[in-house]
């Protein structure tokens, strides 16, 4: 298996489980409350509601997570592909600058 | 009543949007973001991540077949993504910004905006025009050797080896930050603009310059997908149908592409991507009270 091989599995695999995760809580919020439900889908498709708190948002930081999940892979298994790293390292010191700009770090952990 | 059926509509849509868009080869984002802004009363922020989110979707499953089929080296994806990721970034602080302070001008003019560049992105589709066995020449720079931006691989309609080295690093990280941009503002995929950029302005073979470009978005459009996140303007309730439909659309898509003609298609999804855009422009301008 090649790095390459590795990383796209973990990524999609990841990527695959906060999918699935975002559906699962999406219908089992339908099955216990479908009045409640039924209102927010009429809201969104109407464009009345701006946010959407539901606990599936929980999938959808997962999913979101999910390269970063990869890159790291990539810098624990690959210390001989000197430029692989140092590029990893340029996207990861990104998103991190991304996340703290947008006050990710202050507001959820 | 069409509320009633919305999700599972919208899913179907992803469905058919996810299979249209692999035979045509465009990213589902550049169908899904104009139709939705142009004929639903969804909310711009809504759509817009969910776009991202659409576009996310197709990198995770197509870039995984490519990098498994080794037509793409992780080194050249990771090099798109570092300048996808500034440009996504600037590109939603920007997207959202304009709608929170502007509100409904903001909205206009995000659509207006957006129906001139999918005119755009037909112009660019039509004039690039893919051509199966065609390798571009490539001599190869220093930054292209340095980060590692060359190698080979197997290319199974020619039966042999192709080899290649990056070159223009410079411009081609130019045009990834805006293909980054646009992504992040509009909440649209970019493949119609990376895999010119890759073959054209960096000289990679098409192949690796398409299975690159797929990806790179996953990385690429990550931090600009966090900032509609922290905004709380995602809303997961849409991007279930939305992500789970090209899931499904890619795998069908792949397989009915060997079997119908694709300029037939690749014709219709244009006159699609048309309509749309006339409607984005006339919606925007009503929002304005122009019309």
């Amino acid at each position: 298996m090649t790095l390459e091989h590795r990383y796209a599995d973990i990524v999609f695999t990841i990527a695959l489980i906060g999918i699935f995760t975002i559906a699962a809580i999406t219908v089992a919020e339908a099955l216990a409350h479908p009045e409640d439900f039924a209102e927010k889908v009429r809201g969104i498709f109407n464009g009345t509601i701006k946010e959407d708190h539901t606990q599936a948002r929980i999938g959808v930081y997962i999913f979101a997570i999910a390269p970063l999940f990869g890159l790291l892979y990539v810098i624990s298994w690959s210390i001989s592909r000197r430029e692989t790293i140092m590029l990893v390292k340029a996207v990861i010191i990104l998103i991190i600058i991304v996340l703290a700009l947008t006050g990710f770090v202050k507001v959820h952990i | 009543m069409v509320e009633l059926f919305f999700l599972p509509l919208l899913f179907l849509l992803t469905v058919g949007i996810a299979t249209v868009a692999v035979m045509a080869g465009v990213g589902g984002g550049v169908l899904f973001t104009p139709l939705m802004l142009a004929f639903t009363g969804l909310d711009v922020n809504f759509v817009r991540a969910a776009g991202l989110a659409l576009a996310m979707t197709d990198s995770v499953v197509g870039g995984r077949r490519y990098l498994k089929a080794g037509a793409t080296k992780l080194n050249i994806v990771l090099f798109g993504s570092v300048a996808l990721a500034v440009g996504s970034s600037v590109g939603a602080v920007l997207g959202v910004g304009i709608v929170k302070w502007f509100g409904v001008v903001g909205e206009a003019i995000v659509r207006i905006a957006l129906g001139l560049l999918i005119m755009f992105v037909i112009y660019v589709m039509w004039k690039f025009r893919r051509k199966e066995g065609e390798i571009a020449k490539s001599s190869g720079s220093e930054w292209g050797r340095r980060l590692g931006l060359f190698g080979i691989f197997h290319d199974p309609a020619l039966g042999k080896e192709v080899k290649y080295h990056a070159r223009n690093v410079g411009y081609g990280f130019l045009c990834f930050f805006g293909v980054g941009f646009i992504a992040g503002m509009f909440g649209v995929g970019g493949g119609w603009a990376i895999v010119p950029t890759l073959h054209i302005v960096m000289g990679l073979p098409l192949k690796v310059s398409v299975g690159s470009s797929v990806a790179s978005f996953v990385v690429g459009d990550m931090p600009g997908f966090w900032i509609y996140v922290n905004e709380g303007v995602v809303a997961p309730t849409l991007l279930a149908p939305v992500m789970l439909g090209p899931l499904i659309g890619a795998t069908i898509g792949s397989k009915l592409a060997l079997r119908v003609k694709t300029h037939v298609i690749r014709t219709a999804v244009l006159t699609v991507m048309a309509i749309a855009s006339v409607n984005l422009i006339i919606r925007g301008l009503q929002q304005l009270g122009v019309i």
